[in-house]
C-alpha cells in the first residue's frame, strides 16, 4: 500500500470514528409539543417554560422507586417523587407554586420537606427569571417537634447557615421552618 | 358656570384625583386581601396584599410599610429610568418562605414570607420585610432593564449590584422620611457586606466605591446614566455572542460603567479584595466551579467605550451599532471630534471622539486656533449632547467667545468640562456648550474633555429613550403574562 493510500485510509478511518462519536443532539423545546411522545421538556432554567432559554427534550423514563418525596410539577400537580413526575411528562416547578397542601410537608420550591425531620433552606436568587435555590435539610435533633408541636427557631445551633432569617412554614399540620439566605450563594451541589 | 357644570367638574376632579389610588388598591390576587392597615394611606404606585391564611391575619403588616411601597417604586423608577408597567403588588405569603419576584397571579410585583415583617433583626424592626420586599423589586426592575448581567460578579453567583442597591435605597428612603428604623436597617445591611460582616463581599465594597465615585457623588444618577447609555446603544449583554460569565461580557459592563463614571472603573473592580477592590475580572475564581476565572483588559474596555463614542460621533450608523451590539466593537469606525461627540467622551490628539479618560485635557496655549470660541458661541441649546469644547487653542476671539457664551448653556448647566470661562479667555477652553445643543454647537479644535455637568439635555434624551424602551418591554411582558 502506497504512502498516499495509507494516508487516505487513515484519514477516512479517523473521520468515520469521529462520526460515530457524535452524540445525538437533544431537541430544544419550549413545551412538550416539541418532544417525542416518550420525552418531556426539561426547562431551562426550570421555570416551566417561562424562562428565556429553551429547554431540552429528555426521556420520560425515570426513577420509579416507590419512595415518597413529593414534588411539585409544572402541571401544578404534586407527584410522589421526581421520577413519577417525569414519567407523566412533567418537569419540576423549580419555584413551586402547587396549590396542594400536604399536612406535615412544607412546600420548599419544587420539594415538600417533611416537617418532622427536615426544614427548608432557601438561597434567594438575585436575577429576574433565574430561580431561587431550595433544599430540604435534616432537622437538628433539638428542633424536631415534640408531641406534634413545632419548636421555635432558637432550637438551631448558632452556626446554622441562613439562620439570621428563620421563620415558620405552614403545612396544614406541624409547622416547618424556613431558613433564608440573602446575599449568600448556595453551597455547591 | 351652571350648578350642573360645576357638579360635573367637581366629580371629574375628584375622580381624577382618586383614580390612581383606587387603581392601586384594586384587586389583589385570589387568596389574598388588601392590607386594611393601609386604608387611608395614599398609595398610587403600589398595594399590599396579605394571604388569607396568614396566622396573624391582617396584623401581619405593620402600618409603617404602607407608604414604603410607593417610595421603593418611585426610587427604582428613577434609578433605572423605567416606569413601573403597572401598580406594584407586594404580597405577604404564608406557604412559601423567603421571597420571590412575581406574584401569585402574574400581577407585577413580588412576594415575601409574612414572618419577615414581624420582629426585628440587626437592630431594626421589620428588617427582613423592608429588605426583601425591596430586594425582589430591584430584581423585577433589573429584569425590565436588561438581562444577562455577569453572573460571577454583578448578580446571581455573586450578587454585588442588588446587594449594593439594597442598602443605598433603604438609606435614601429612610433619610427622606426621617425614618431612623430604616436608616438603622440600611446601615446594618451595608455592614453585612463589609469586612467582618456576616456576608462580607469585596465585590459589594468595590461597587460601593464606584457608586460613591460617580459624578457629583450621586451613585444613583451614575448608574442610571450607565443604564441609559447601554440602552441608548441598544446593547444587550446576551447578544454579545459569549457565554455568561465571560471576559467580553464583563469588559462591556465595565466599559459602560466607566463611561458613566468618567474614568476607567476597571482598576476599582480589579483591585485586590483586601484593599477596597473587588477581585473582579482579575483572574480570581468566584467560587462557582463552572465559572472560569479571567482577566479583563483595560485596552478592551477602552475600545468598547471608544466604540460607543465613535458611533455617537458618526451619527449612530446602523452597521456600527450592529457591530457593537454583537460584540464586534473592533469593527466600529472611529468618529470625528465634533458636535456629536457626546459628553461622556472626549477627543484625542488625532481629533477622534474617544472615551473621556483617553482624551487629552485642555492645554493652555496649545496649538489649534482659537476656533474653540466659535464652538462655544454656537451652543447653548437644551438638548445638549454636544461636547464641543474649544480647541487647545491659542487665545483669540474664538476662545473668548467660547468662554462667555458657551460657558453656560441654556440648559443652565455651567460648563465644568474642565474649562472654566477664564480658561476660555486664555484660549484653552473647551468652548463649553457640552450641555448645549447638539445641533447648534460647532466644533472647534477639539480638546473637548467630557463635561458631566453639561450633559443634562443628553441625559434627558437618553432617559426618555430608555424609559420608552422600558415601558415597551414592560408592556410586552404584561402581554406575555396575560397570555400565560
Amino acid at each position: 500500500m502506497s504512502v498516499a493510500s495509507r494516508w487516505v485510509l487513515a484519514v477516512s478511518l479517523l473521520a468515520l470514528t469521529a462520526c460515530h462519536r457524535r452524540e445525538p443532539v437533544a431537541s430544544r423545546c419550549h413545551d412538550n409539543s416539541a418532544c417525542a411522545s416518550d420525552q418531556y421538556c426539561a426547562y431551562s432554567p426550570g421555570l416551566c417554560g417561562k424562562g428565556q432559554s429553551p429547554g431540552t427534550c429528555r426521556p420520560r423514563a425515570g426513577d420509579y422507586a416507590s419512595s415518597y418525596r413529593p414534588m411539585c410539577a409544572c402541571d401544578g400537580k404534586v407527584y410522589d417523587n421526581e421520577g413519577l413526575a417525569h414519567a407523566a411528562g412533567q418537569d419540576l416547578a423549580v419555584m413551586g407554586g402547587c396549590p396542594a397542601q400536604i399536612p406535615n410537608y412544607a412546600a420548599c420550591g419544587p420539594h415538600y420537606c417533611d416537617a418532622r425531620t427536615s426544614y427548608c433552606e432557601i438561597y434567594l436568587s438575585d436575577v429576574f427569571e433565574l430561580p431561587t435555590d431550595h433544599f430540604c435539610r435534616p432537622l437538628p435533633e433539638a428542633c424536631k417537634p415534640v408531641a406534634g408541636v413545632a419548636r421555635a427557631c432558637a432550637c438551631f445551633p448558632a452556626n446554622t447557615p441562613c439562620l439570621s432569617f428563620c421563620g415558620p412554614l405552614q403545612t396544614g399540620g406541624i409547622d416547618a421552618f424556613h431558613l433564608t439566605c440573602q446575599g449568600k450563594k448556595p453551597p455547591n451541589p | 358656570m351652571s350648578k350642573r357644570t360645576r357638579l360635573v367638574l367637581a366629580v371629574a376632579v375628584f375622580a381624577g384625583a382618586s383614580l390612581p389610588a383606587l387603581r392601586a388598591r384594586a384587586q389583589c390576587c385570589a387568596g389574598y386581601s388588601p392590607a386594611t392597615v393601609c386604608n387611608g394611606v395614599t398609595a398610587t404606585k403600589s398595594r399590599w396584599c396579605i394571604q388569607n391564611s396568614a396566622p396573624n391575619g391582617q396584623s401581619a403588616l405593620p402600618k409603617a410599610f404602607c407608604s414604603y411601597g410607593d417610595k421603593v417604586v418611585t426610587t427604582l423608577e428613577k434609578t433605572f429610568n423605567i416606569p413601573a408597567p403597572d401598580v406594584f403588588e407586594f404580597e405577604l405569603d404564608t406557604q412559601t418562605g423567603g421571597a420571590h419576584t412575581g406574584t401569585a397571579c402574574n400581577h407585577f410585583g413580588d412576594g415575601v414570607a409574612y414572618d419577615a415583617f414581624a420582629g426585628s433583626a440587626y437592630g431594626a424592626t421589620g428588617f427582613w420585610g423592608y429588605l426583601l420586599a425591596m430586594h425582589e423589586a430591584i430584581n423585577d426592575w433589573t429584569g425590565l432593564a436588561s438581562s444577562g448581567w455577569p453572573t460571577d460578579w454583578w448578580a446571581d453567583h455573586q450578587s454585588a449590584f442588588p446587594n449594593l442597591m439594597d442598602f443605598h435605597i433603604m438609606n435614601t428612603v429612610g433619610v427622606e422620611n426621617n425614618d431612623m428604623n430604616l436608616i438603622t436597617a440600611a446601615a446594618a445591611q451595608k455592614k453585612r457586606f463589609y469586612p467582618g460582616g456576616d456576608s462580607s463581599d469585596p465585590k459589594v465594597v468595590a461597587l460601593d466605591n464606584v457608586f460613591l465615585a460617580m459624578p457629583k457623588a450621586d451613585g444613583f444618577a451614575g448608574f442610571s446614566h450607565e443604564f441609559a447609555l447601554q440602552s441608548g446603544d441598544g446593547v444587550k449583554w446576551d447578544s454579545l455572542g459569549v457565554p455568561n460569565p465571560d471576559v467580553k461580557r464583563s469588559e462591556y459592563v465595565a466599559a459602560y460603567m466607566s463611561l458613566a463614571l468618567g474614568k476607567s472603573a476597571l482598576p476599582m473592580l480589579q483591585g485586590p479584595g483586601n484593599n477596597g477592590g473587588g477581585n473582579i475580572c482579575n483572574n480570581t475564581p468566584d467560587g462557582t466551579p463552572s465559572d472560569k476565572p479571567y482577566t479583563c483588559s483595560q485596552a478592551h474596555v477602552d475600545g468598547i467605550a471608544t466604540a460607543h463614542c465613535s458611533i455617537a460621533a458618526n451619527g449612530k450608523p446602523a452597521a456600527d451599532l450592529s457591530a457593537l451590539r454583537s460584540g464586534n466593537y473592533g469593527n466600529v469606525a472611529s468618529g470625528p471630534c465634533g458636535s456629536t461627540c457626546p459628553s461622556e467622551c472626549a477627543c484625542d490628539g488625532s481629533n477622534h471622539c474617544v472615551a473621556a479618560w483617553l482624551g487629552k485635557p485642555p492645554t493652555t496655549g496649545g496649538g489649534g486656533a482659537g476656533s474653540g470660541g466659535a464652538a462655544g458661541s454656537g451652543s447653548g441649546g437644551a438638548s445638549g449632547s454636544a461636547n464641543t469644547s474649544g480647541a487647545p487653542g491659542t487665545s483669540g476671539p474664538g476662545g473668548a467667545a467660547g468662554a462667555t457664551s458657551g460657558g453656560t448653556t441654556s440648559a443652565g448647566a455651567p460648563s465644568s468640562a474642565g474649562a472654566p470661562s477664564s480658561a476660555g479667555a486664555s484660549g484653552a477652553a473647551p468652548s463649553a456648550g457640552n450641555a448645549g445643543a447638539s445641533d447648534s454647537a460647532t466644533d472647534a479644535g477639539c480638546t473637548c474633555r467630557a463635561a458631566h455637568s453639561g450633559r443634562t439635555g443628553q441625559l434627558a434624551g437618553l432617559a426618555m429613550a430608555a424609559a420608552l424602551a422600558g415601558l415597551a418591554r414592560g408592556r410586552q411582558r404584561a402581554r406575555r403574562r396575560k397570555q400565560r
